[in-house]
């Protein structure tokens, strides 16, 4: 069975959840921009969305480039 | 340490799983299959849904107040709280936590149309009905010992109404010859008859002062009961800087009138004078607005406003500083002394028979809760009069009102819970409520707030709905692009 190392695991991992966190926040700020208050009163993440691209930027930035 | 692959990949698929839960669960919150949706809010925090009350001059910012509750203070009127509607909703419940706070009356609306012009205000509570003595019946509610027959009847100075209308009664006299009444009434005006010998025949002199147009136009329009039976336009003339328009006269007449009470509706702006009024009715009352004019243009003399009236709260309102005067009603008086400025006249005694209320320089703008004769002889009552908020049940001897009012339900300390439901236009993204708390700043009463709760409810969610609901949605969506 292939297996991968531990520092490949945890970069993977990261960069899967800010990919996901940053795929779900686009897909809320869609809803939100053609919907008005069909997203974001009920989770109240507007101060929160810059954080999670910036964080989703972080990631992807100074992944290694055999890691993405 | 190495991590098998098989893992690994189960691990890189945890974060798209919470993803797509995330959204399920956004849109189950946005799309309750139940269709109900609740909103609530007691002010601190600030609630995504429902906002505060405004404007913020007859309002306490929210939060903990001086004496300890949370919630809102509101000490003026009127005032109005916005709310974010969650997705096409039938109907809107508003429920409310409240403590009057000497203000006796409240009634609360839903701005319906987008410009505002359209206000939903009913009954929300009502002290004098608190009491045990008045019990509900269909139709409203009347004194201990009494049945819901008793808003039936024809004793209308024993009934009063409060957002609901009445059976008018069938009222008839015989022949009587034309009487006629100079009046100095400017504006629109109801006047409520009854048919003399089975005629209603009314004659208006009329006059345009307006100097800047020649193209004025009235109407009138004729009702008996809510049924309308005729509606007709008149020019008014007017003049371009000559003078005041020329008095004309324009004549009302119903024939074969059956028995009943007709309204006859003018409608005009402030600058069309009615300088007076002939008529084969032997009763005739106008109300509940009565506005004398002046006779600037028309005289060298002044006319006096007088009138004869059961109206018991009167609110007086002069536009110029010629109408400056002491406005009396029967034996109460109140100084009119700034203009654009509402005072109130309310009567304390217990009296039935109507009273003379007078202008003696005229001009002067009032509102009643009853109606106004410029007879004695010529006063009826063709329909209950106003619940408004200085009514005293008792006093004014009614027994009975006419209301779809419900009480709220008493809970400690003198803080109420009432709840009303509206229907809402599928369209509609947010809401503005009024709340009306009539005469609060003069009675130097308030309205606290301590929770609002919005429950909204459509039909459970089918697919047949689900596609109606997205249609809805995308209609809505595409609006507002």
């Amino acid at each position: 069975m292939s297996s991968m190392s531990l520092r490949e695991f945890v970069w993977k991992v990261a960069f899967h959840l800010s990919l996901a966190g940053a795929a779900l926040t686009i897909c809320l700020l869609i809803g939100e921009t053609y919907v008005p208050g069909s997203v974001l009163p009920f989770l109240d993440i507007v101060n929160g969305i810059p954080i999670l691209i910036a964080l989703v930027c972080g990631v992807v930035i100074t992944m290694p480039r055999d890691m993405r | 340490m190495t991590i098998p692959k098989p893992i690994a990949t189960a691990c890189f698929a945890v974060p798209w799983i919470l993803a797509v839960t995330v959204v399920g669960w956004v849109l189950l919150r946005r799309f309750p299959p139940s269709g109900v949706f609740v909103a609530t809010t007691t002010f601190t925090p600030a609630s995504a849904f429902i906002n505060p009350f405004l404007p913020s001059e007859r309002v306490s910012t929210p939060g903990v107040q001086p004496d300890g509750w949370v919630g809102q203070r509101i000490v003026g009127d009127p005032t109005y709280m916005t709310a974010r509607v969650p997705g096409p909703y039938d109907t809107v419940e508003i429920s409310m936590e409240f403590r009057p706070v000497h203000q006796p009356l409240l009634e609360i609306g839903l701005v319906k149309d987008v410009e505002g012009k359209e206000l939903d205000l009913g009954p929300l509570f009502f002290e004098g009905l608190a009491s045990s003595t008045w019990h509900a019946v269909q139709g409203g509610y009347v004194l201990r010992g009494l049945d819901a027959s008793f808003l039936r009847s024809t004793q209308l100075g024993e009934l009063a109404t409060w957002d609901a209308t009445s059976s008018l009664p069938a009222l008839h006299d015989a022949n009587a010859a034309i009487t006629a009444t100079e009046v100095s009434l400017r504006g629109a005006h109801d006047v409520y008859l009854v048919p003399a010998d089975g005629l209603i025949d009314m004659t208006f002199s009329l006059q345009d002062v307006n100097r800047s147009r020649t193209n004025g136009t009235a109407v009138f329009r004729v009702f008996r009961g809510d049924e309308e039976l005729s509606r007709e336009s008149i020019g008014t003339g007017g003049s371009r800087d000559r003078g005041m328009g020329a008095v004309f006269e324009h004549r009302v007449r119903v024939p074969d009138a059956i028995p009943g009470v007709y309204r006859i509706s003018f409608q005009s702006d402030d600058d069309v004078f009615i300088r007076s009024i002939r008529t084969t009715s032997r009763r005739w009352v106008v109300g509940p607005r009565l506005n004398f004019g002046d006779l600037v243009g028309y005289a060298t003399t002044t006319q006096a406003g007088h009138a004869w009236t059961n109206s018991r709260h009167i609110v007086a309102e002069t536009l110029h500083r010629e109408g400056l005067q002491r406005v009396s009603l029967g034996s109460v008086s109140a100084g009119v002394t700034r203009t654009h400025q509402s005072f109130r006249l309310d009567r304390t005694d217990a009296g039935t028979t109507p009273v003379e209320v007078y202008a003696p320089l005229g001009d002067m703008r009032l509102v009643g809760d009853g109606w106004f004769a410029f007879r004695p002889d010529a006063f009826f009552e063709p329909k209950p009069k106003r619940l408004t908020d200085a009514t005293d049940l008792l006093t004014e001897h009614l027994q009975g009102v006419i209301t779809p009012y419900v009480r709220p339900d008493p809970l400690e300390d003198g803080w109420y819970r009432a709840q009303k439901t509206f229907q809402l236009d599928p369209s509609q993204d947010r809401l503005r409520f009024v709340l009306s708390a009539p005469g609060v700043m003069s009675r130097v009463g308030a309205v606290d707030i301590r929770r609002v709760t919005l429950t909204y409810r459509r039909s459970p969610l089918t697919p047949r709905g689900w596609i109606r609901l997205l249609e809805q949605e995308l209609r809505n969506a595409w609006h507002r692009l």
